[in-house]
Formats: C-alpha cells, sequence, structure tokens
C-alpha cells in the first residue's frame, strides 16, 4: 500500500520539480520540501516495518542455533575420543607390522 | 576377520555423509558467507552514499541548510541529525547488517560440521589396520579376534560420521527455510522494486540520487547567475549522481542474480536433505550451480575493488 503511494509521490514530485523554473521559487520549492517529508516518512514507515519481520525472523534462526550449538559441543566430544582410538589405532598397526 | 573389517570400513562410509554431499554442503557454506560479506558491502554503500546525497542536497536547499547546520553546531555527527536519519536510519543498517551476521555465522558452522577432518583419519587408520590384520589373520585366536571384533564395534557404535551428517541435516533443515526467508526479505534493500516488488534501501538510494541531479541540472540552466566555482561544484555534484545512478542499477542487477540463484541453491539442498535424496548425479549437479555462482561472486569481488 504504502509502497503505492510512495510512487505516485514521486511522479508528482517530479512533475513538480520541472515546473520550477528558479529555485527561489518558494511557493513550489515548499510543496516540494513538503513531498519531500511525506515521501522520507513513508519509506522510513517501510524500511522499519521490513526491519521488525527481518528481527523476527533472526530470532528464530539464533534460537535454533543455541539449541544446535549444543549438539555441535557433543559432537566435538565424539570427534576427540575419535582422536583418541585413531591414536590406539595406530600404536596397534605399529604392533601388528 | 578380514570380511568384518571391510564390512565395518563400509557401513562407516556408508552411514556418514558422502563425498559429493560434503562438497556440495561446503561449497554451499562458502558461498553463503561469501554472499553475506558482499552483501553487508552492499548495505553499508546504500547507506552511507544516500548520507552523503541528502548533506549535498541540503547544502543545495537554502531551508535545509540550517538543520545542517544545527548538526555542526551541536558537535552531532551528521548522521546523528533525525531529519538525516530518514529513511535509512544507523539502527535499520545495524539491525540488517546482524541479519546478515547470522546467515554468515550459519554457514560457518555449517563448513566447520563439514569439513572436520578428524574422521577422514579414522577411516584411514581403520583400512591401514586392516591392512596390517590381514597379514596375521591366521595366526589371530578365537579370543583376539573377539577383542578387536569389540573394538571395531566399539568405533562404529558412535557412527561419528552419521551424527555428523544427522546434524548437518538438522541444521539445514531446521534454519535453511528461515535463511531462504531472511534472504527473501534483505532482497527489497539490496534489489529496485521492479524485479524485487517491494522498496527498501536501494530505492531510497536511487530516489535521492536521482533528486540530486535533477536539482543540480536544474540549477546548471541557470548557470549564468552563478560564479565559476559554484558551476564547478555543480557539475561534480552532477556527475556524481549520475555515478551512483548507474552502480544503483549494476548492484540491484547483480544482487538480484546472486540472491536468486542463492535461494534455488538453498532450496534444493534442503529438498534433498528432507527427502534423504541420495542421487550422485543430482548431487553434482548442485555443486556444479554452487561453482559457477562461486566464480560469479568473485568475479563481482575483484569488480568492487
Amino acid at each position: 500500500m504504502n509502497k503505492d503511494i510512495i510512487g505516485e509521490l514521486i511522479a508528482v514530485r517530479r512533475k513538480l520539480a520541472a515546473l520550477l523554473n528558479s529555485p527561489r521559487h518558494s511557493t513550489v520549492r515548499k510543496t516540494l520540501n513538503a513531498l519531500d517529508d511525506e515521501i522520507e516518512k513513508l519509506e522510513t514507515a517501510l524500511n522499519e516495518q521490513r526491519g521488525a519481520t527481518l528481527t523476527a525472523l533472526q530470532q528464530a534462526a539464533e534460537n535454533a542455533c543455541k539449541k544446535l550449538d549444543k549438539a555441535l559441543a557433543d559432537l566435538k566430544k565424539g570427534l576427540d575420543i575419535a582422536v583418541q582410538v585413531n591414536k590406539a589405532l595406530a600404536i596397534l598397526t605399529d604392533a601388528l607390522a | 576377520m578380514r570380511l568384518w573389517c571391510i564390512l565395518i570400513s563400509l557401513m562407516l562410509s556408508a552411514c556418514g555423509i558422502q563425498p559429493q554431499q560434503a562438497e556440495v554442503i561446503s561449497g554451499f557454506s562458502h558461498t553463503l558467507q561469501t554472499s553475506s560479506e558482499n552483501a553487508a558491502q552492499a548495505l553499508q554503500w546504500h547507506r552511507d552514499n544516500s548520507l552523503h546525497i541528502k548533506l549535498v542536497l541540503s547544502a543545495l536547499d537554502e531551508n535545509k541548510q540550517a538543520l545542517n547546520c544545527q548538526a555542526r553546531a551541536l558537535n552531532l555527527p551528521t548522521g546523528q541529525c533525525t531529519e538525516l536519519q530518514q529513511p535509512i536510519s544507523d539502527a535499520m543498517l545495524q539491525q540488517r547488517l546482524q541479519v546478515l551476521e547470522t546467515c554468515r555465522l550459519y554457514a560457518q558452522s555449517l563448513a566447520q560440521l563439514i569439513e572436520e577432518t578428524d574422521l577422514q583419519a579414522l577411516n584411514k587408520s581403520l583400512l591401514t589396520l586392516h591392512s596390517a590384520i590381514a597379514i596375521h589373520d591366521k595366526q589371530f585366536t578365537e579370543g583376539q579376534q573377539q577383542a578387536l571384533a569389540s573394538l571395531t564395534t566399539q568405533i562404529t557404535g558412535w557412527f561419528v560420521a552419521r551424527e555428523r551428517y544427522e546434524l548437518a541435516r538438522q541444521i539445514i533443515r531446521d534454519i535453511g527455510p528461515v535463511v531462504n526467508q531472511m534472504l527473501s526479505e534483505l532482497s527489497a534493500d539490496l534489489v529496485l522494486t521492479a524485479t524485487s516488488g517491494a522498496r527498501g534501501f536501494i530505492d531510497s538510494h536511487q530516489r535521492l540520487a536521482q533528486n540530486l541531479l535533477d536539482e543540480t541540472q536544474q540549477r546548471l540552466t541557470l548557470a549564468a547567475n552563478q560564479s565559476l566555482i559554484q558551476r564547478s561544484w555543480l557539475f561534480e555534484q552532477q556527475y556524481w549522481a549520475l555515478h551512483s545512478l548507474q552502480r544503483i542499477e549494476n548492484e540491484s542487477d547483480k544482487a538480484w542474480q546472486q540472491m536468486q540463484k542463492l535461494h534455488n541453491i538453498n532450496q534444493s539442498l534442503i529438498a534433498k536433505i528432507q527427502q534423504q535424496n541420495w542421487d550422485k548425479k543430482s548431487w553434482l549437479a548442485l555443486g556444479k550451480e554452487i561453482q559457477q555462482l562461486n566464480s560469479a561472486l568473485q568475479v563481482s569481488g575483484v569488480l568492487n575493488e
């Protein structure tokens, strides 16, 4: 919704800017500035809205990551044991050779 | 005994992750890390250049010069001036960068998990042991055979390789779809509305650059009233506006292609992991896609420098 309004406001702004034949044309300049402010407010609102969605998604990802961090730590322990077994196997292999 | 050892080795490799799968997941992790870093740089540029253009526009506008001066008089960094914080504030930028950092960390843990080499060393040792046993096979007593069998049972009992694959599956299954949603949302900040369908940082940036181009063109048509220094400054700003518009288009095209490919690759990976689809050909094809994207990312990285 905001997206469409912004598009229309930008089109109006461009038409107005084309009418502006002097940078000191105060009425047109004032209208342009007011339009710019309105466009920026709407854009800011849209950016904040999407920011809220992103924060929620990020929270979900981080929660899942926390659970998996623990599992990863357990696996690391398993791998440490595997390294020890690896050493034992090397000794056994040497003994057999 | 020899057969038993062959069986153990086969079990270890069959239950774990296949080399092609490991290659694809590892390639994807690195691609996601690079893409996250590139996207963070692009977002930073959109914010910084928007702020720069806003300052130039306010310098061009007598009404807004007061605001700029106020920020300076209060000794505030210009970015903290309320008006200059619109439409892309520092807080918004930091929040997007945090999202990208989450994507990068996800990719990093996935890569660490897949690229652990301890298991490969263990597999190699088992094979060496198998060769050594083969020489002495006939000399083993029943008890010795049992002792060795129980040792190898212990090793295979952990099924570390399978655990690793299971964990990788779990990570991809749980976080992969959220990462895809985050990438889709972030696309709006990196890809122009025409393609992304939603307005974001890049659209605000483009609008500001277009405003600067219009303003400078307008003033240059009235250049007769201005000094040589003023005209030269206006030309510089006009050049900057044109350059920004061109770069915004390029960045948008690049981001659109990369985000689309990354999204599709992630989607295929999630689907394969969920369906437990082990089809060597299709994994190889996915690996090829990742390689192509990686090359494209490297090329665009070089161009950026």
